[in-house]
């Protein structure tokens, strides 16, 4: 376990108290320390060397992210109320799905991370936050965003997505390559950025529960 | 190979902090977006109970205005005829042999005060005001200042009628009442008249007196009662003027929106 980040602990502290408050979180951040312990599973399995197939981990990753992906869209369908924008969330998760099939069996292949297909599907996270932003702005009651755990996740996957783009662009001749300067970044923008996006579930599962009016 | 691996850095460094930073404008302006959405909230709402506090003010004070009225009309007047009707039976005990006059000025006596009673039950209530409506509850308003105070009153109205929402005309209605009261106290008028203008989604009210007028630029501020009517205009979205000059009478100028869709059906709340 020496090996984890500390962003992996900050997930484990998710999960505790995800599961010791499952009762006072809203119907969709009950989902969160499901999520959090599939997270922990597969950023525990690399170092414990679990998946390694052929010397090979990045099938794990692809499957992993595109679950990922899957998991935010659902959490957007759902907190999105005009119809539109639910239909929007329906038929851009299929054609990113369907994408990033075509990109890993195709087009980069299994054994390689989906580097393409992954910033697609950063964009479009990018914009489901920025879309319910622009929902709770839209709202005519009392907005407390600070109080609102949505608001949190949106936040932390606005920051993750937007910081990992540009890298995700030069990842392949970054890790690739194994430039050595480039790996140690690597390490500080993807610990940076998990730190801020964990802590931000963190503090979404923090968030009291919404009384019933 | 190493200027390349460089600018890829460089590009994957510099393109990462823009985004940040869009991402960091973006929640800003989040949060003060909702800072300045919940203050609007938060004034409309103090905006609307100020308003409603104003309304119960207004309802108790008309109610109070309603019972001064009562009973100044049963002691002045119906007290009056009654206590003289009494006088007449008296008279009718002791001197019997000119009995038919006393009776008959006994009668007569009663039935005007009978008379009175029924214009007294007519005097208006907040429910009558929006029953009715604004300029029918001004006429019957003047018509009671004209046989309580001795004053003569008219009313004139101008262009297609329109309603204003209850509770706007509740509020005018109460400044009509005040300016009116305002005058017989202080001005002692031998003339009132209420105009009312109609215009597009407009309503312009002049309340006119012929009385002593006086200097608005010197006691500005210290009246509480023309301050009163200020600011109930204010809080109905209406503009209050005075002209007044000492010694020749006083015109109290209110302009009202009205609310498009008001449009008054002629057929039993207008007057004229």
């Amino acid at each position: 376990m020496s090996d984890l980040s500390i962003y992996n602990y900050i997930i484990v502290l998710g999960i505790i108290l995800g599961f010791f408050r499952i009762n006072q979180l809203n119907g969709l951040v009950k989902t969160v320390p499901f999520f959090l312990l599939l997270t922990l599973f597969v950023e525990c399995a690399t170092p414990l060397h679990l998946i390694h197939f052929r010397g090979n981990n990045s099938w794990f990753f692809n499957i992993f992210t595109t679950i990922e992906f899957l998991y935010y869209s659902f959490i957007f369908y759902k907190l999105f109320q005009p119809t539109f924008l639910k239909k929007l969330v329906a038929k851009t998760t299929s054609v990113f799905l369907f994408f990033t099939c075509i990109n890993i069996f195709f087009i980069q292949g299994f054994r390689k991370f989906h580097t393409v297909s992954y910033r697609a599907g950063a964009v479009m996270v990018v914009v489901w936050c920025c879309l319910y932003f622009r929902q709770l702005m839209e709202s005519s009651a009392y907005i407390i965003l600070v109080k609102n755990p949505y608001f949190w996740i949106s936040i932390g996957l606005l920051f993750f997505y937007l910081g990992f783009f540009f890298y995700f662009s030069a990842f392949d001749y970054i890790v690739y390559k194994k430039v050595k300067f480039s790996l140690a970044l690597f390490n500080i923008i993807s610990d940076t950025l998990n730190i801020l996006l964990y802590s931000c579930f963190v503090i979404a599962l923090l968030c009291p529960r919404k009384k019933r009016q | 190979m190493p200027e390349e691996k460089a600018a890829i850095i460089q590009v994957v460094i510099v393109g990462s902090i823009i985004l940040i930073l869009v991402g960091i404008f973006i929640v800003s302006f989040m949060f003060l977006y909702t800072k300045r959405h919940n203050r609007h909230l938060m004034e409309k709402k103090e905006m609307q109970s100020q308003f409603e506090q104003e309304l119960l003010r207004t309802q108790m004070e008309i109610q109070e205005q309603t019972f001064k009225t009562i009973s100044q009309e049963i002691h002045d007047n119906i007290g009056q005829m009654l206590s003289l009707a009494k006088m007449n039976l008296s008279k009718f005990e002791i001197d019997r042999d000119n009995s038919d006059e006393a009776v008959l000025s006994a009668k007569n006596l009663v039935s005007h005060a009978v008379s009175s009673l029924r214009d007294l039950s007519k005097t208006l209530n907040t429910e009558t005001i929006a029953t009715i409506g604004l300029l029918k509850s001004i006429d019957l308003e003047l018509q009671l200042v004209e046989k309580t105070a001795g004053i003569r009153t008219a009313i004139e109205i101008n262009g297609p009628q329109q309603r204003l929402e209850p509770q706007k005309e509740l509020i005018v209605f109460r400044i009509v009442q005040e300016s009116l009261h305002n005058s017989i106290k202080h001005a002692w008028p031998k003339h009132l008249h209420v105009q009312a203008n109609f215009e597009a989604n407009l309503l312009q009210l002049d309340i006119c007196d012929d009385g002593a007028g006086f200097d608005y630029a010197a006691i500005s501020g210290h009246g509480s009662g023309l301050r009163n009517m200020q600011s109930r205009s204010k809080l109905i979205g209406a503009e209050w003027n005075i002209e007044s000059s000492p010694g020749n009478g006083t015109k109290i100028i209110l302009t009202i929106p009205i609310a498009i869709g008001t449009k008054l059906q002629h057929d039993n709340n207008s007057i004229g």
